[in-house]
């Protein structure tokens, strides 16, 4: 037969099928969806804060829901999680601390498993802070691989909603111990003690109102 | 036919758990599959549903699938060979008449005549045997060898050659019978 024969036209025609666009992405996504549950639902969780010492008022943050079903949690993350005192509400906070890890704050130094985290003072950090109050100072502190700037301001008439002293304690299994950022104006675990990890929502990523910015620590040089 | 090695660290990939690797298998097969899955249904929808459902019973069951004894490519077609049977022995007498196929033709009055002549091969394919239908559809349209065809069926390889024989044989004679009658 001769390439022209209507045997090899057919074969040639019916051999040569198209592919439907996206057939590989269908396959994908149904697969996805019948043996990933852990994946389902995958999406971004956007919440409006207003940090307690920002005179710039409400931030945006969005954060990917559920990435610790799949990922471990990391000292430097900043997490999404529900108050353990009102569930319909939810915090942002560090995590400093993993479970079986020891902490303690004492005059404002965090330290974990007995080592003083390492912070370095920026001197030129442009903080914020509601009229009438000094600016906090911006500290970059250590802690493990990662490294993250925190502020330590003055309290102000309202005090600290956290106790500023916490004696050494062991995180429990399946728990994570968290501060907020801005040290000495936080409710965190030093009111409400470890969290579960079973709290956890997700990941605070990045802030994106009213300007950009990274919550994800830098990489740091200490050894875990 | 052994897995190529290749083939081997993709699969092996996957049953570590990650579930994207397999987008390269769907990737690379998803067209002969198709091909072979759509030359049997006919139907383009039906085919495209039985082609995806051939891609995920692969990925459920790809623990059980030995490099050591086929190559992926048979293993998948045996899957896709199944798949296709089943849906065709569920298929109702009065979903069997299919409408013709689209082609591309060239002019008007040659792509006529093409097109009937595709046509008449579609309905003498549709018209043969399930064994014959499988074989040739196997090896002529999606292009594997003989041996491979054979290890699908599970059939010997003399089997096959003689199936695909007699299917080319009745295409070929329904051709001739359709430009007799024209004349």
């Amino acid at each position: 037969m001769t390439d022209t024969d209507p045997y090899n036209t057919w074969k040639q025609a019916r051999g040569n099928r198209p592919v439907p666009e996206r057939f590989a992405d269908g396959v994908m996504d149904e697969i996805r969806r019948r043996h990933c549950p852990a994946k389902k639902g995958t999406g971004y969780f956007f919440a409006a804060i207003r940090p307690r010492d920002s005179a710039s008022g409400i931030e945006k943050v969005a954060c990917p829901r559920f990435c610790y079903r799949t990922e471990p949690v990391r000292r430097g993350d900043v997490v999404v999680f529900r108050d353990p005192d009102n569930r319909s509400q939810a915090f942002f906070k560090r995590v400093v601390a993993l479970p079986g890890d020891t902490v303690e704050l004492r005059a404002n130094e965090l330290y974990v498993n007995g080592k003083q985290l390492p912070r370095q003072l920026v001197p030129d950090a442009a903080a914020t802070a509601p009229a009438g109050r000094a600016a906090p100072a911006v500290y970059v502190e250590t802690n493990a691989r990662a490294r993250y700037r925190i502020r330590l301001a003055d309290p102000g008439p309202d005090g600290p909603t956290s106790p500023g002293d916490v004696p050494e304690l062991t995180v429990p299994t399946a728990h994570c111990y968290v501060l907020g950022d801005n040290r000495n104006l936080s409710k965190d675990s030093r009111a409400f003690g470890p969290i579960p990890l079973a709290d956890l929502i997700g990941r605070a990523e990045q802030i994106y109102f009213p300007r950009w910015q990274s919550l994800r620590p830098e990489p740091g040089s200490d050894p875990e | 036919m052994r897995c190529p090695s290749h083939e081997r660290e993709t699969i092996d990939r996957v049953l570590a758990g990650d579930t994207e690797a397999f987008r390269a298998l769907v990737v690379r097969y998803q067209q002969p599959v198709l091909a072979f899955v759509g030359n049997l249904l006919r139907d383009r929808h039906h085919a495209e549903d039985v082609a995806q459902d051939v891609f995920l019973l692969a990925f459920a069951r790809l623990g059980s699938f030995d490099a050591g004894r086929a190559a992926f490519s048979t293993w998948l077609f045996t899957i896709a060979r199944n798949r296709c049977l089943n849906a065709l022995s569920r298929r109702s007498p009065a979903t069997t008449a299919h409408p013709p196929e689209p082609t591309d033709p060239h002019t008007p009055l040659a792509g006529l005549i093409r097109r009937e002549a595709l046509d008449q091969l579609d309905r003498a394919l549709d018209d043969l045997p399930t064994p014959q239908r499988t074989a040739i559809v196997l090896a002529e349209l999606v292009g594997l060898d003989q041996a491979e065809v054979a290890r699908i069926e599970g059939v010997a390889p003399g089997t096959v050659r003689s199936r695909i024989s007699r299917a080319k044989k009745a295409l070929t004679e329904s051709i001739r019978r359709a430009a007799g009658a024209t004349e």
